[in-house]
């Protein structure tokens, strides 16, 4: 305890001194008025803690002065909020907007609308979540090969939740474990919700036998005591933490990787002065000392890119998920 | 002999050969009463015709089957086969024996019927014997003649094969229409014809013959048949026949 | 019996209450099963409103628990609702909300599209989920401000779909019992049917045991007292049947009367020559009296088929009304003439016909016509003279009468015989010829067929010697057609 706290003054000094070195180099950029994270979903979900993440560290780092606002924009997994961003508000320097694999991934299918990865300028990414199968504390289901075994026997009678609809991330999961299990993934029951935590609500209430989610918001239900399980985290090796005791989806036979990169995109219209700004936030934020903590507490992995680096990233990650949807024929022209 | 011919009864009779264009008449009588049978039969024979009796008519059928008869006096009420039905039966094997039906029956229809059936001749019962007798050799003539294709009336005969009139023996002369008009009248003897009837029966071969053509055909052959002992007779609405002299035959 | 006769003379004799019963059960079961039709789909549409009533309950609960507030689109997760929902429904319920656009979907992905839907409306559809025949309710309602600065504001649209296994159950409990009720009727229906058809035709056992207690002889008409209007008609029938039957009973007894009082005479003569000829001492008077004994045999044989053609053109006269027809006159003059041209020939004598160009056409019939005109025929030929001669001739006699009148040249009759022609004969007869004998039984029969044809015999002497026997009847309706076929 003492040993945090410690550290926490000494980040925080450091903080305060590089925030002030920074506004003494550069001397010009400055805060841009009244920060807002919108979360394009319903509160408790994957957004909800990447905003609440940005709202912690960029405190706590000092790269921001002022408490930043989380709002909620819930609507076709960040599409709504894409579409809003681009098409009203397009040039407000205070506002970021989450993203994630997810997004991209619709994003690759043409779901956000007219608009593609170039309609936005994509500011940093915090860090990367994992895809993870999660069942009721309760569910007869031991490993992902049991849940296949149940989909093969009755597929109707095996109802898969995931945070948004076909071709989205948590179906993409799904339909690739079908896949891999020799399960016709069209067959699949599949009940699409706004975010992981409706998911998890109707886990919990038995109106759905699985939910697709991420580790994120998963173990954090779980650490806020729902009684979960997760079946399988589609990771390369097992994490750290209390996450090691969940076998990977390759153990079980599945060798299906899904990485979910979280960050942020701003308008498109936003200046070149305040895109840096944030920018240079998240690097300092990310620098910061007691940004591991941050993302332990929230099952997360470190990706710290910001800037042209993230761009490039961005329509990498794009191009690649374009290719798979058109596997499974879900790219809309 | 007797005994044969007889079949149910033996009475001996003297036997006196009925002339009839050289033979005896054979005729099957049909009746089922055993009274009016052998008087009648006694009677026929009397006056040299040879008569057959059967009292059913199905036994009636098998005999004209096996044999040929010159007439059949045929009652109407038999056991077994009803004697209409019996003319019907015979009609339809193409048996052409003259038949005579005798019945008390007086039933007008009933006798048109019968004669449309194929019956040559009607009697009804009592009747008198010399009237059966005649009217049998009426049919029976009529029949012979018609079988060898001679035709008789009186002295006056007709030869269908030469197609020759003969009067006593000797040809008659007769020009085409004559022999015409005198071989559909031969051919019906006592028949009344109308002018138009016979008119009807000669036009096919004679297309320009008239009514009044007819009348002075019948009296030229009148004045050939003149004191022959065959006559032909008009009667006003009915026609012309031929009839022999000494009375119908 | 032809072949063609028979079925629909079955038909005829078949059961009444069978014909009732093959007449109405299928109209009844037809009509019910019509009926039936026409429920069962009033029943499909009133439990698919009452049904369809509570998804759409569901579909704006779920409606109310949308908020655009955040200026994205949260939903509410409509399932503690459908908990209660599934209970009452006993079955699946499944949903999903939409907008047009397709930027957001949440719930049942793979729900069949719904078909083209009007804004602000309920629409409601049968549909196949997951192998399971569903109902799905689906609405949409335009949003009250455009999401993300769109042109248009989108539209949500809500569908819900639950499994209709309650629904047909519901469905399926109503028909039945419906079909259940409609059973019965018929039953009940047929049951009143048939109780009513004994009740009815119950008159008729009346009239039959009624007509069983009557006394043969029994002239009386039967009573309709008591019977219904429908029976009357064949009441009226049988009691002119029966009042024919006596006639002709009577008829027949007169001739009973008539025979016996004829025969017997001639018959008491041939006993007392009998007699005679067997206490005979030689043969020659034996051989007399037995010549003697053959024209009274003749006669009596004479008299008996006459005595029975008399008979039976009173019994034509009484029932025989159908044989109507044109007849020709001259044709049957014809036709007798040759009937008896043999018997004529042998006496030598001459037969005549005249006749108009014109068709001579009376009424009657045909057959008693013949026989009246052979009768007299047969009369004239009796009381010729050899050689002599005898007329046929058919006339028009006035504008609706025709005659055939029988001439002959005989002694003609005595004024008094002329006088005492009808129906009740009197046995007078003369003698002509020593074998010819003459009855007035001949004239007799021929005057009771005249006057059923409604016609008349008039017998007179002619002015040159001689009968003339005029046949006179009513001239044929030429209007109807001719049945006799023209004979030459």
């Amino acid at each position: 305890m003492s040993t945090i706290t410690l550290r926490r003054a000494a980040y925080a000094a450091g903080g305060a001194i590089a925030l002030t070195l920074t506004l003494g180099i550069t001397g010009a950029v400055a805060e841009p008025a009244n920060p807002e994270c919108i979360a394009p979903a319903q509160p408790g979900g994957g957004f909800d803690i990447t905003c609440k993440l940005a709202q912690a560290s960029l405190a706590q780092s000092g790269a921001l002065t002022e408490m930043m606002r989380v709002s909620y924009m819930p609507g076709g997994i960040g599409a709504v909020a894409f579409n809003t961003i681009v098409g009203q508000r397009r040039n407000e320097p205070g506002t970021i907007v989450a993203f994630s694999g997810g997004s991209l991934l619709n994003l690759a299918q043409g779901k956000f609308g007219e608009y593609d990865a170039d309609a936005v300028r994509w500011v940093a990414s915090t860090g990367t979540d994992y895809g993870a199968a999660v069942v009721a504390a309760d569910s007869p289901w031991q490993s992902l090969s049991d849940m296949m075994e149940a989909i093969k026997a009755d597929p109707t009678s095996v109802i898969i939740g995931a945070g948004g609809t076909i071709g989205s991330q948590d179906w993409m999961k799904a339909a690739l474990t079908a896949q891999a299990a020799g399960v016709d993934h069209t067959a699949m029951r599949f009940v699409a919700f706004e975010g992981g935590g409706e998911c998890a609500t109707a886990l919990q209430g038995g109106h759905v036998n699985v939910c697709m989610g991420d580790v994120g918001e998963s173990q954090g239900a779980i650490d806020g005591g729902a009684p979960l399980r997760l079946l399988a985290i589609y990771s390369a090796e097992r994490l750290n933490g209390s996450l090691a005791e969940v076998p990977t989806a390759k153990e079980q036979g599945y060798d299906i990787e899904w990485p979910i990169m979280r960050g942020f995109y701003v308008g498109p219209e936003v200046s070149d002065e305040d895109y840096t700004f944030w920018a240079q936030a998240f690097e300092k934020a990310m620098a910061d000392p007691g940004y591991a903590a941050l993302l332990e507490e929230r099952n997360l992995q470190p990706l710290p890119l910001t800037g042209e680096e993230l761009q490039a990233t961005v329509a990498e990650r794009v191009a690649t998920y374009r290719e798979l949807a058109s596997g499974f024929g879900l790219v809309q022209e | 002999m007797l005994a044969h011919q007889w079949g149910h009864d033996r009475l001996s009779q003297e036997i006196r050969p009925g002339v009839l264009l050289g033979c005896s008449m054979r005729i099957l009588l049909v009746e089922d009463d055993p009274d009016l049978a052998t008087w009648l039969s006694r009677s026929l024979l009397r006056r040299g015709l040879i008569v057959e009796w059967e009292d059913d008519g199905k036994l009636a059928e098998r005999r004209l089957k096996g044999d040929s008869f010159d007439a059949v006096v045929l009652d109407l009420g038999l056991p077994s086969l009803g004697g209409a039905a019996l003319l019907k039966r015979l009609r339809a094997n193409d048996d052409t024996t003259p038949v005579l039906i005798v019945t008390a029956r007086n039933d007008f229809s009933e006798r048109i019927d019968l004669l449309h059936a194929g019956a040559d001749d009607f009697l009804s019962k009592p009747f008198a014997v010399e009237e059966l007798e005649a009217r049998l050799a009426a049919l029976v003539r009529r029949s012979h003649g018609r079988a060898r294709g001679i035709y008789q009336c009186g002295p006056l005969i007709f030869d269908q094969n030469a197609q020759r009139f003969t009067l006593d023996g000797e040809v008659l002369a007769l020009s085409p229409r004559e022999h015409a008009l005198l071989r559909v009248l031969v051919q019906r003897v006592g028949e009344p014809m109308s002018k138009q009837q016979l008119l009807d029966r000669l036009v096919p071969t004679d297309s320009d013959l008239q009514l009044e053509a007819v009348e002075v055909i019948i009296h030229r052959l009148r004045r050939k048949l003149v004191g022959a002992g065959v006559q032909i007779v008009t009667l006003r609405g009915l026609g012309y026949f031929l009839e022999a002299t000494d009375g119908p035959g | 019996m032809a072949p063609a006769e028979e079925p629909s003379q079955r038909g005829l004799e078949r059961p009444l209450w069978i014909t009732l019963a093959l007449w109405t059960m299928p109209a009844l079961v037809f009509l019910l099963g019509g009926g039936l039709l026409f429920s069962a789909a009033t029943i499909n549409d009133l439990s698919d409103s009452a049904y369809d009533r509570s998804l759409a309950g569901a579909i704006r609960a779920i409606d109310l628990n949308v908020s655009t507030a955040s200026g994205g689109i949260g939903i509410e997760l409509p399932y503690p609702l459908f908990e209660s929902f599934q209970a009452t429904a006993s079955g699946e319920v499944y949903f999903r909300v939409s907008t047009d656009d397709g930027l957001v979907e949440i719930g049942d992905a793979l729900l069949p599209a719904p078909p083209m839907l009007e804004d602000g409306e309920f629409t409601f559809y049968d549909a196949v989920y997951l192998g399971r025949a569903v109902r799905v309710g689906a609405s949409k309602r335009k949003l009250e401000e455009p999401l993300y600065g769109a042109s248009q504001a989108q539209s949500i649209v809500i569908e819900v779909a639950e499994t209709t296994g309650s629904r047909e159950a519901f469905r399926e409990r109503l028909i039945s019992r419906a079909i259940w009720r409609d059973a019965l009727t018929v039953l009940v229906a047929v049951g009143l049917l048939a109780l009513g058809v004994r009740l009815a035709l119950h008159p008729l056992t009346v009239l039959k045991q009624r007509l069983d207690l009557r006394d043969p002889d029994d002239r009386s008409r039967l009573d309709v007292v008591g019977l219904p209007s429908e029976v009357r008609p064949l009441v009226d029938a049988v009691n002119g049947l029966i009042e024919r039957y006596h006639l002709q009973g009577e008829a027949q007894r007169r001739f009973i009367d008539d025979a016996s009082h004829q025969l017997k005479t001639p018959l008491a003569v041939l006993r007392s020559q009998i007699d005679y000829a067997l206490r005979a001492d030689d043969p020659t008077t034996s051989r007399a009296v037995l010549e003697a004994m053959r024209p009274v045999t003749e006669r009596a044989a004479r008299m008996t088929s006459q005595l029975l053609s008399l008979a039976r053109a009173r019994n034509a006269a009484l029932l025989d009304t159908s044989a109507s027809a044109p007849v020709d006159l001259a044709t049957l003059a014809g036709d007798v003439a040759r009937l008896h041209l043999g018997q004529a020939r042998r006496r030598g004598l001459k037969i005549e016909i005249e006749a108009p160009d014109e068709a001579v056409m009376g009424q009657g019939s045909e057959a008693l016509l013949f026989e009246a005109a052979s009768n007299l025929l047969d009369n004239a030929i009796r009381v010729s003279p050899d050689g002599g001669r005898i007329l046929l001739k058919a006339e028009a006699d006035a504008p609706s009468s025709v005659r055939l009148r029988v001439m002959d040249e005989g002694p003609g009759m005595s004024e008094e015989m002329l006088g005492q022609v009808g129906e009740r004969f009197h046995a007078g007869w003369e003698t002509q010829n020593g074998t010819q004998t003459s009855t007035g039984l001949g004239l007799s029969i021929v005057t009771v067929i005249m006057e059923a044809q409604n016609g008349v015999l008039i017998l007179a002497n002619r002015p040159e010697g001689g009968l003339v026997a005029e046949m006179r009847l009513p001239a044929a309706d030429t209007t109807k057609p001719l049945n006799t076929p023209r004979r030459r």
